[in-house]
Parts: C-alpha cells; sequence; structure tokens
C-alpha cells in the first residue's frame, strides 16, 4: 500500500520526538557537566552551557577515592563478567548437549530466578557472605551479581550453542579431540557473538550497580563508582555539575565496550532473536 | 582377523531397545553397506562402532581390539557424518588438519597430508575457502578428505549422500566407491536408500527395527531374499507379493491364488494348505498379448515410462502388480493381457512367519 506525504510527516515527527525522548538525558547530562556550579542551578535553565568549563572534571578527577572508586568498579564489573561468562558457557553447553534426569526442570528454575526482583536476594546475599566472610568484599560483591547474570548467560549461550549441530563436536571427538577440545577448538569461535554480547551485558549491570554494592560493601575504599557518585549528594547541597562529570565518565567505559564490540553485540543480539 | 568384529550387541534406550543380539564380522577392506528403513537401528549401529554411542551389552572389536570402553577419539576411525559436520569457522584447508594439528603433527607433514588429500578429491582450488562459500558436493568432499588426512583403517559414513540433489548423489557414489578402491580402507556406510546400497556394497547387511534381517551380497539379497521383509525391501519397484496356499497340481506344489495355479520353484517347502505369500521381480512378471488361455488374464490401469523400459500396473484377479517390460512393447491403458511367471523365477514366503520357503539356492 502507498502511504501519502502526510503519513511519513507524521511518521517523521513521531520519531524526532522519540529521538529527544531518548537523547535528552544524555544531552543535559553531558551540558550540564561543562557547566558552572552557578549555572548549572540557575532559573530559568540554560540548554547549552553560557560559560563552558571543564572545572567538573577537574574536581572529580581530583577528589580522593574517585579513581578508587572507577577502579573498582572495573574490576567487579570485569569480575561478574568474566565469572558469568565462564560459568555460563560451560552450564549452557551442558544443558544443550547432555540429557540427563532434571534438565529441564533446571531450565525453568533458571528462568524463574530472573523474574523475582534483584532486591529480595539480597538479605539472604547479606547473610551467606557473612557467614562465609565475603561480606565487605569485592569478591562477594562479584558472586552475588553473577547470580544475577548468570541465568540470562546460561539462558543466552545454550540459545547459540543449540544452533551448533552435535555433530561438530562429535567430529571433532572422532578427529581425536576430548570434549573440552572440541568445545574450545569448535564450539567456542561459533558462539563468539553471543559470548561477547552475554559477557558485556553482565559487565554493563554490574558496572550500572548501585543496590547491591550499597547493601553488601561497607568500607569506603572498597565502593564502586555508583556509590561514589551517590555520596556526592550532600544533606545540604548537591553538586550537580560534579555529578554529572562523574556520570559522564562512569558511561565513558560501556561507550568505549560498545564502540570496541558493536559488531558482535549487534550480530550477538540479533542472532538470540531469530536462534534462540 | 576381521576389521570390524561385532558380537551380540545391544542397546537400551530406557525401555526401548534399538539394537537387538546384532552379529556382523566386517572383512578388510570390506564395504559394508547397513540398509534398513527409518528407525531400524542403522545409524545407532555405526554410531557405536564409532563410539559416539554407548553399548549396553556385546563386544564390538576394531582390527582385533575391543573398543567398548575406548572412547572416540582413541578408535583410530574416520567418520564422515549426514549433515558433513565440517567445522564453519575453519578454512578446507583447517578442516582437512584439525586432526593432524591435535595429534601435534610438523608443520610440514601437516602440509604434505592436506595436500595430498586434496589432490585425490580435486579440492586443491579450494583450500582456503570457509565451508560456507562451497557448494554440497564440495562440502562432501571436504567431509571426506577430512577422513582421509586421518589415514584411518576403518571409515564410517552416515547416510552421507541424503542431502544430494539426485544428479550429484549418483555421481558421489562413484566417488566414493572409487576412493574406497584407492584406499583400500574397509567402510561401513549407512543409508535407507537401498539403490545406493546395491550399488555401492560388497555385503548388505538389512536391518529392521534393530534386528538384522538378511547379510549377502547384492545379489543373494535380490535374488534370494531370506524373508518378505528383505523381498519387499530390496529392488525397485519392489517384488509383487501375492497371498495364497500352497497346492499341488500333477504331483509338483504350486501356488494357489484366487483360483489361479502359479508356479514355485520344485525346491519349495510346505504342506498343500499352508498360508504362502507368492513373489515376483517386476521383470519376472511375463506380460503376452497374444490370447493363450493357459495364461492368467490381467488389465493394464497404469503405464509409465523410464527410459530403457516401462512400468506396466496392472490389475491381476483384484490385486495390482507391477511389470518390467522392454520400451518398445506396444502396451496401452485398458488394454487386456495375459501374464505368466517362471518356476525358477519366482519367491515363496511363510505367510505367517515371513521366512523363505525355497529352501536351496538357485
Amino acid at each position: 500500500m502507498q502511504h501519502g506525504k502526510g503519513f511519513w510527516l507524521f511518521v517523521a515527527i513521531a520519531l524526532f520526538v522519540m529521538a529527544i525522548y531518548n537523547l535528552m538525558p544524555f544531552f543535559w547530562m553531558i551540558s550540564s557537566s561543562f557547566k558552572t556550579d552557578i549555572e548549572v542551578t540557575s532559573y530559568p535553565a540554560t540548554l547549552l552551557p553560557q560559560a563552558f568549563t571543564t572545572d567538573a572534571y577537574a574536581r572529580i578527577w581530583a577528589q580522593e577515592g574517585f579513581v578508587l572508586y572507577f577502579l573498582n568498579s572495573i574490576k567487579v564489573s570485569g569480575g561478574t563478567a568474566i565469572l558469568s561468562a565462564t560459568v555460563g558457557v560451560f552450564a549452557a553447553y551442558g544443558f544443550s548437549r547432555f540429557r540427563f534426569q532434571g534438565r529441564t526442570a533446571l531450565m525453568a528454575t533458571l528462568l524463574v530466578t530472573q523474574m523475582l526482583p534483584g532486591v529480595l536476594l539480597v538479605g539472604p546475599y547479606f547473610k551467606m557472605l557473612s557467614l562465609v566472610d565475603l561480606y565487605d568484599t569485592h569478591l562477594g560483591l562479584i558472586l552475588a551479581q553473577t547470580s544475577i547474570t548468570l541465568p540470562f548467560t546460561v539462558w543466552m549461550l545454550k540459545g547459540y550453542i543449540d544452533t551448533i549441530p552435535v555433530e561438530i563436536d562429535q567430529a571433532a571427538m572422532i578427529d581425536g579431540a576430548t570434549r573440552l577440545q572440541s568445545l574450545v577448538h569448535c564450539v567456542f569461535p561459533n558462539i563468539l557473538p553471543g559470548l561477547v554480547a552475554t559477557t558485556v551485558f553482565s559487565f554493563l549491570l554490574a558496572w550500572g550497580d548501585l543496590l547491591w554494592a550499597l547493601c553488601l560493601i561497607t568500607t569506603p575504599e572498597k565502593q564502586t563508582m555508583t556509590l561514589g557518585i551517590t555520596n556526592l549528594v550532600g544533606q545540604f547541597r548537591v553538586l550537580w555539575s560534579d555529578i554529572m562529570a562523574a556520570t559522564v565518565i562512569g558511561c565513558a567505559i560501556p561507550a568505549f565496550f560498545y564502540l570496541l564490540l558493536q559488531r558482535y553485540l549487534i550480530t550477538g543480539v540479533a542472532g538470540a532473536a531469530v536462534k534462540g | 582377523m576381521s576389521a570390524v568384529t561385532i558380537r551380540d550387541l545391544n542397546k537400551h534406550y530406557s525401555s526401548y531397545h534399538a539394537i537387538r543380539n546384532i552379529s556382523i564380522d566386517i572383512e578388510p577392506r570390506e564395504f559394508v553397506v547397513l540398509v534398513g528403513p527409518s528407525g531400524c537401528g542403522k545409524s545407532t549401529l555405526l554410531r557405536m562402532i564409532a563410539g559416539l554411542e554407548s553399548v549396553t551389552s556385546g563386544d564390538i572389536d576394531i582390527l582385533g581390539r575391543t573398543v567398548n570402553q575406548v572412547p572416540a577419539k582413541d578408535r583410530n576411525i574416520a567418520m564422515v557424518f549426514q549433515n558433513y559436520a565440517l567445522y564453519p569457522h575453519k578454512t578446507v584447508f583447517e578442516n582437512m588438519a584439525f586432526s593432524l594439528r591435535l595429534k601435534k603433527q610438523p608443520r610440514e607433514v601437516i602440509d604434505q597430508r592436506v595436500r595430498e588429500a586434496a589432490a585425490i578429491l580435486d579440492l586443491e582450488r579450494l583450500l582456503e575457502r570457509k565451508p560456507s562459500q562451497l557448494s554440497g558436493g564440495q562440502r562432501q568432499r571436504v567431509a571426506m578428505g577430512r577422513a582421509i588426512v586421518r589415514d584411518s583403517k576403518v571409515f564410517l559414513f552416515d547416510e552421507p549422500l541424503s542431502n544430494l540433489d539426485a544428479k550429484l548423489r549418483v555421481q558421489m557414489r562413484t566417488e566414493i566407491r572409487a576412493l574406497h578402491q584407492r584406499l583400500g580402507c574397509t567402510t561401513v556406510y549407512v543409508t535407507h536408500d537401498q539403490i545406493e546400497a546395491m550399488t555401492m556394497a560388497d555385503r548388505i547387511v538389512v536391518m529392521n527395527t534393530g534386528v538384522v534381517e538378511q547379510v549377502g551380497t547384492p545379489e543373494e539379497l535380490y535374488d534370494r531374499p531370506a524373508n518378505l521383509f528383505v523381498a519387499s525391501f530390496i529392488g525397485s519397484p519392489s517384488m509383487n507379493l501375492l497371498e495364497g496356499e500352497i497346492a499341488i497340481e500333477e504331483g509338483a506344489p504350486c501356488v494357489d491364488f484366487q483360483g489361479h495355479r502359479l508356479p514355485c520353484a520344485p525346491t519349495a517347502t510346505g504342506q498343500p494348505g499352508t498360508k504362502v505369500t507368492f513373489g515376483a521381480r517386476p521383470e519376472h512378471v511375463h506380460v503376452h498379448t497374444d490370447g493363450d488361455p493357459e495364461r492368467h488374464n490381467a488389465t493394464i490401469t497404469m503405464v509409465e515410462l523410464t527410459g530403457p523400459d516401462r512400468i506396466v500396473v496392472l490389475e491381476f484377479a483384484g490385486e495390482t502388480i507391477v511389470a518390467e517390460m522392454e520400451k518398445r512393447t506396444p502396451l496401452s491403458v485398458g488394454q487386456r493381457v495375459e501374464v505368466s511367471f517362471q518356476a525358477d523365477e519366482v519367491h515363496l514366503f511363510d505367510t505367517a512367519t515371513g521366512n523363505s520357503l525355497v529352501s536351496a539356492p538357485r
């Protein structure tokens, strides 16, 4: 059916409005990070900085602990991503390739855990980590984050491995490979987009987390960047330009990963959509 | 010493008995085809030989060594899968070199072996391509190349031609057979296509519901089927089967079919009145147009041209039978003709057991 000019005009306006709706927070964040303290709270608000300044960035970077928060976040998010991908790929391979009693029930349980709000698990995790002396440690936080990301990782990777004929593994074993060798040499390379997508997903989830870090970390030196940013909200004063500058820096890492891995990410997410 | 010996082999999947007490000896350099309908257990048997399925009971020996507990990677066999199972991320060269790399062979040896195999299979120009850039026939050849470089003494093929079109299938049939002759390796080949089995095999193992129905050369299976299953499975068009009972005419046994007296081999066993199934291959149904009253009346219901021959479908005493005739015989649909059979060409089976009643080979 041919559409008239009016239809396309409506589509263009609708898309423009949606784009503004989505991009405006990012724009506001970046714009505010380059404003002075006075301008950022002035009324009426200015869209672009009247007096462009990078003072907020300088203050944030110079602030005691910020670099540490940043490194802590990289450590926790990286650890979560690596652990989640490593455990996830082996679990997904097992679910995909072996038929064992309780397989379907286990898969269903994994799915159900995705439906529970993460906040429900904070209490039990606090208790468990305390019992094994992992409370207020990065390893404890990594384990907690992994429990959230792992079910998704396993389901997504299983979908990927399912699309690889089991004869590929068997051909590798006939060729003289052990099961682990067949997984590493013949299955891994073919699920790389899915592996990258799930790893980045886990990283981003841990990177943006505030709840778990707030509940499971108390020592200031072990805090992550999200906690560091919330510390900028004072009782009597909110340092908006500093918060925005810190948030821009916080977004830089995910953006960097996205640009670096976007080829795999797009293939991975699209692949999951049709292969799942 | 046999290349592969299978003794009293059984395979259970929970309560399902997939392989039932199978024993087969496969000689060195022999090309043995496992054939049967879908679900008969032929692929399961092949996968058990390969080590991809466990053995419930019985033994599998490869080159004199019992391999029941030996993992697939240590059985020194080569296998070609139905869907080729090429590694999609590797080039043709790397696909073929993979097994040698796992064995940590020197680079020069790998290069030499892969190029030799590629030369045999005419793959030299394709070595840097990925499997997705190959046609079905080329992928099939790469799968064979991967098997060749391993220098295994036993080759296993699991329905390798079923994904190819009819023309390519015929071509690849010849290539696989030629390859077998050139390499002189023992080959076990699975197919559900009885024509493939007949044209390629030194010996055929006909399987049905997990049991071996008959083992023999293609000629033996075609000329002397041991039972009704083999008789109907081997041959295309399949054997005409008519149910009747044994009668005696002029002191000699014959088959009474709807009042028609059909000949049977003098060596046929069975008491008069025994329910039997009379079998005649389409080329052994003789069609006449001379009105001889000694023969049996039939009516042509369909004529199909196959090229050099014609398939004539006839209605004979309420049953449909098929005759294969030379093309030049003038026949038309609806025409009334006479059919006859010769005692030395027909088969006789016990209807109750399905076993052949012809006691001695002809």
